[in-house]
């Protein structure tokens, strides 16, 4: 089996995703004086970690540093 | 005649099984069974400045990163590295690690993404169409088109105010009487 023309599909799709995903937000503080609702730890959806976006996210983010570095 | 010489270098069918079943690394289990181990093997050569030098060379003569990631990959599947399902999944992580070798190494490559368009050039096709619809917006016959309003010479009018300057034709005749 020879590879033609997955390549592009393959990081076509990953580029979509990337540019698709919801920006990870903070959890709020959990102090005494904290007025948001506590959130039980079981009760927070455990999402499946993407290993291999997780590193095209972070080869992308170091070819922006990369080139903003430099210009 | 291309077309042909490809299709004549291809293998023939059931060639696979002349030679003794196990005998070719892709037939024993990969080195590599995950995507993390195999990855982690390509970021050490690709990003090694050592063994780099011909990925370089490739980039810069203008071969895109698709063709070079496709490439890459296909060999390590060859040599029993890992499978061919890891090797499509590693894809866009491999692309992006060899732009940025590419650019670390302040080198122009092609990402092989999509063709440039150049704006200048117009189909034929798209001729025609601006052609069609320039007819249908003109009128069908000359003789529907809007007759000109015609000029008429306008006349010439003397004051005849009070205050108006007398003309000087008159004048002239009262003067002589």
């Amino acid at each position: 089996m020879s590879l033609q023309g997955q390549a592009l599909a393959a990081y076509t799709d990953y580029i979509e995703k990337a540019m698709k995903a919801e920006p990870v937000l903070e959890e709020p503080s959990k102090g005494l004086l904290s007025r948001n609702k506590v959130v039980k730890d079981e009760d927070k959806k455990q999402e499946p970690v993407d290993y291999v976006m997780e590193q095209f996210k972070a080869a992308q983010k170091a070819r922006v540093m990369l080139k903003n570095g430099r210009t | 005649m291309e077309e042909l010489n490809t299709i004549m270098d291809a293998p023939i069918p059931g060639q696979s099984l002349t030679t003794e079943v196990g005998s070719r690394p892709w037939q024993q289990p990969a080195k590599y069974s995950t995507v993390e181990e195999a990855l982690e093997h390509y970021a050490k050569t690709i990003t090694d400045p050592a063994i780099n030098e011909p990925l370089l060379d490739t980039l810069e003569m203008g071969t895109p990163v698709t063709s070079i990631a496709e490439i890459v990959v296909q060999s390590g599947a060859m040599e029993g590295l890992h499978t061919i399902d890891v090797s499509i999944l590693m894809l866009p992580v491999i692309m992006e690690l060899i732009a940025y070798v590419a650019d670390e190494a302040e080198i122009e490559y092609d990402m092989g993404l999509a063709k440039p368009v150049n704006t200048d050039d117009i189909s034929p096709s798209d001729i025609e169409l601006a052609m069609k619809s320039l007819k249908d917006k003109m009128p069908q016959d000359e003789e529907e088109q809007m007759p000109l309003p015609e000029v008429q010479p306008e006349e010439s009018t003397s004051p005849t105010g009070l205050m108006a300057r007398p003309n000087r034709d008159v004048d002239t005749t009262q003067g002589e009487m």
